[in-house]
């Protein structure tokens, strides 16, 4: 899914500098060499409010 | 007389706009990764921005991009194939960092390898591809100028297979036009020229001059003939393959540019031996060809036009025969024009 999301961002072209900045190349580079790191989302989720 | 090299704008300038790709529904082709075929996808999209390549290269990019645009599985995968060559395509558009690091890292043997690719618009940013990295002032850290290095890693070979074919030639435009474009500013480096001649890109010269129904081919066909009327083997070449009977076909172009070149070709001809001879034979009618020819607007062409005249008048028994077919009136036509 990261490759396809990133392909899929990538087309957007105000988003490209974005992701440049932001590690996407080093995750292209990875995702290339057969690095299978599917995207594991971290932080803290925002509740709703009750 | 001074050639002049105009670059095509889109060679220079244009980038790849691939936004048009269909939404990404394929499926990949390599079952032992499946992400490369989105990863060509996102290499081209995020080259298409010149001033993100700089960070691109830092971080690594090239070297995954190269070996992808090289990897068996790719070829099979059409979507992956277009989306790497315009990466290709996107990154030989860059600056001189860019391409040294590019060529440095291999894009040349990807080239190679895409031009012999069955998809019209991969072959066609193959071609443009060349034209833009031959036009940059790469020098390597030996000294190999950039049309070396791809005479070296058989560029010229890649271009004449992209246009060989009559079918090809009526069928792809696109690629005709930037092939020939891209072998217009390798021969503008005279080093280019024996291996030219070697590897029989003068017959395929002369024959896409003889059938090709393209404007803009025809334009840069022109070119690329008058610039090898400049070197005395590629000269003598053109003349054994009758390369002047192309020459008189592009002639009758209304294109001043395609004029202009065709008159500085006939001009240099007409200097060599067996070329004015032949220019010289009835049926061939050059005293006619050079009169619709001076008929332009260019200086330059009519004042070739007047030396070629003034070369095939140097031969003996001859001149009878060129009054007879009207060369005294075309002479003074242009003594007319440019007083």
């Amino acid at each position: 899914m990261c490759a396809e999301t990133l392909a899929n961002l990538s087309t957007f072209t105000d988003l490209v500098e974005i992701l440049v900045d932001n590690g996407a190349i080093k995750m292209l580079v990875d995702l290339c060499a057969g690095e299978n790191k599917e995207a594991k989302v971290s932080g803290v989720g925002v509740e709703g409010k009750k | 007389m001074e050639w002049e090299w105009r670059g095509k704008n889109d060679c220079e300038h244009s980038k790849a706009q691939h936004s048009e790709l269909t939404p990404i529904n394929s499926q990949p082709t390599n079952p032992s990764n499946p992400h490369q075929h989105f990863c060509g996808t996102a290499f081209c999209n995020v080259l298409k921005d010149e001033t993100c390549h700089p960070k691109i290269i830092a971080a690594g990019a090239l070297g995954p991009l190269m070996s992808l645009s090289l990897d068996e599985h790719m070829a099979g995968d059409l979507e992956l194939a277009t989306s790497l060559a315009f990466a290709l395509y996107n990154i030989s558009c860059g600056g001189i960092d860019a391409i040294t690091a590019c060529l440095e890292g291999g894009i040349i043997k990807c080239l190679v390898k895409f031009s012999e690719h069955d998809s019209l618009s991969i072959r066609e940013r193959v071609a443009a591809s060349v034209c833009s990295l031959a036009l940059s002032k790469y020098v390597s850290k030996t000294g190999e100028s950039i049309v070396q290095m791809m005479i070296s890693q058989n560029v010229l070979e890649a271009i004449m297979d992209m246009m060989d074919s009559k079918e090809e030639i009526e069928s792809m435009p696109e690629v005709t036009q930037q092939c020939v474009t891209a072998l217009a500013i390798v021969a503008h480096d005279p080093v280019s020229h024996d291996t030219i001649v070697n590897r029989g890109c003068v017959e395929t010269l002369i024959n896409l001059g003889n059938m090709t129904n393209d404007t803009e081919t025809k334009q840069v066909c022109a070119v690329v003939l008058s610039v090898l009327t400049y070197g005395e083997k590629s000269l003598n070449r053109l003349i054994e393959m009758k390369g002047l009977e192309a020459i008189i076909r592009l002639s009758s172009e209304k294109d001043t540019l395609t004029r202009q070149h065709c008159a500085v070709a006939l001009c240099n001809i007409s200097e060599n031996g067996a070329g004015v001879l032949e220019m010289l034979e009835e049926n061939v009618g050059m005293v006619e060809v050079l009169s619709k020819l001076s008929n332009t607007y260019s200086e330059e062409a009519q004042q070739d036009c007047a030396k070629c005249l003034c070369n095939l008048s140097s031969i003996a028994n001859k001149s009878v025969m060129l009054n007879k077919h009207g060369a005294v009136h075309a002479l003074m036509m242009i003594a007319m024009v440019r007083r």
